[in-house]
């Protein structure tokens, strides 16, 4: 099955800090080191082994609004404040060709130095859900315009800022 | 009192059917089985993991699913319809009393017949709702009671 398992949610805190400080303090998980640089502030925690809770923050950022898919302001509350849930999956092709097939608005987001290529799409509620193609490097080119209503690929270079490029 | 993996996630919805009926064809998920709440619930699993549970939403929910699990929000779009993200761990009685002793509220709830022990607490930063799940065993063993049972509620 290509959607495989759930992964993570996506809390955009009002205060990041604070809300770092409860997810380790109070439920007892550990930050991980290894969250690249999105553009945007934020922190993956672990449960175990697993990287299940990601934080951002509500302070004004644009890479931010552009790779999410709706702006966020100030004030969210309650699981408002919750952006998006994440599975993981794996043939992105066939999950494409599936999404397509129901009529489903799709973004492509990819982070080629991560090795990460992202599907988001909204349930009938407009719940936002992510599915993450781990170690999946697409050519952002080949992909555009195929059934997404945008495509937006983070890149890195040495010693500079992470960007964002729309494709669509 | 280690938590050990992300569990599930609910989303309340005002059409249950076809939610699910999308998480089905658009996803491939597989609706399963699920413990007897005494209000309409649905499980929805990838492999053998239940990873999305659903339940009703909006302005009229049943009494018992109120008195069961409270209701976040009567959102009916967008991630409002998200009441609560799950964890799972071992060690009830220790984040018990880690609880206790931070002074953290929380809720103590059983579903019996499928062997759940479960914690609900806020995030208090963002107001966010978090389920802590454990082995009802666990809850035996500590000689723990809940405040509310599945099976007390009416059919």
């Amino acid at each position: 099955m290509p959607v495989t398992e759930l992964n993570h949610y996506l809390l955009v805190a009002k205060n990041l800090e604070k809300t770092k400080n409860f997810y380790q303090k109070v439920l007892g998980l550990k930050l991980a080191s290894e969250r690249p640089d999105f553009g945007f502030p934020g922190y993956w925690l672990k449960a175990g082994q697993n990287i299940c809770v990601h934080l951002a923050s509500q302070a004004p950022n644009r890479i931010r609004d552009q790779f999410l898919l709706k702006k966020h302001r100030k004030g969210a509350n309650g699981s408002g404040t919750v952006d998006h849930i994440a599975f993981l999956a794996k043939k992105p092709e066939e999950v494409r060709k599936r999404i397509q097939k129901h009529r489903v608005a799709m973004h492509y987001r990819s982070f080629p130095e991560s090795k990460l290529f992202q599907i988001f799409l909204k349930d009938p509620d407009d719940v936002t859900i992510e599915l993450n193609f781990l170690g999946e490097v697409i050519d952002a080119k080949a992909w555009a315009g195929k059934g997404s209503a945008s495509a937006v690929t983070l890149s890195k270079s040495d010693g500079r800022r992470t960007s964002a490029a729309r494709q669509n | 009192m280690a938590l050990e993996r992300i569990d599930h996630y609910l989303l309340q919805t005002t059409d249950l059917a076809a939610t699910r009926d999308w998480y089905v064809e658009t996803l491939g998920m597989r609706e399963g089985p699920h413990p007897d709440f005494k209000f309409p619930v649905v499980w929805l699993y990838l492999g053998d993991k239940d990873v999305l549970h659903l339940s009703e939403g909006g302005r009229d929910v049943s009494e018992n699913r109120k008195r069961y699990l409270g209701q976040e929000s009567q959102a009916e779009r967008g991630s409002g319809v998200i009441d609560h993200v799950a964890f799972a761990g071992t060690g009830l009685k220790q984040m018990i009393a880690h609880l206790t002793k931070l002074g953290v509220p929380f809720q103590q709830r059983m579903a019996d017949d499928q062997g759940l022990y479960q914690l609900f607490l806020k995030d208090p930063v963002n107001d966010v709702k978090v389920e802590l799940s454990y082995a009802n065993a666990e809850a035996r063993t500590a000689d723990l009671r809940p405040e509310l049972t599945a099976s007390q509620l009416r059919a």
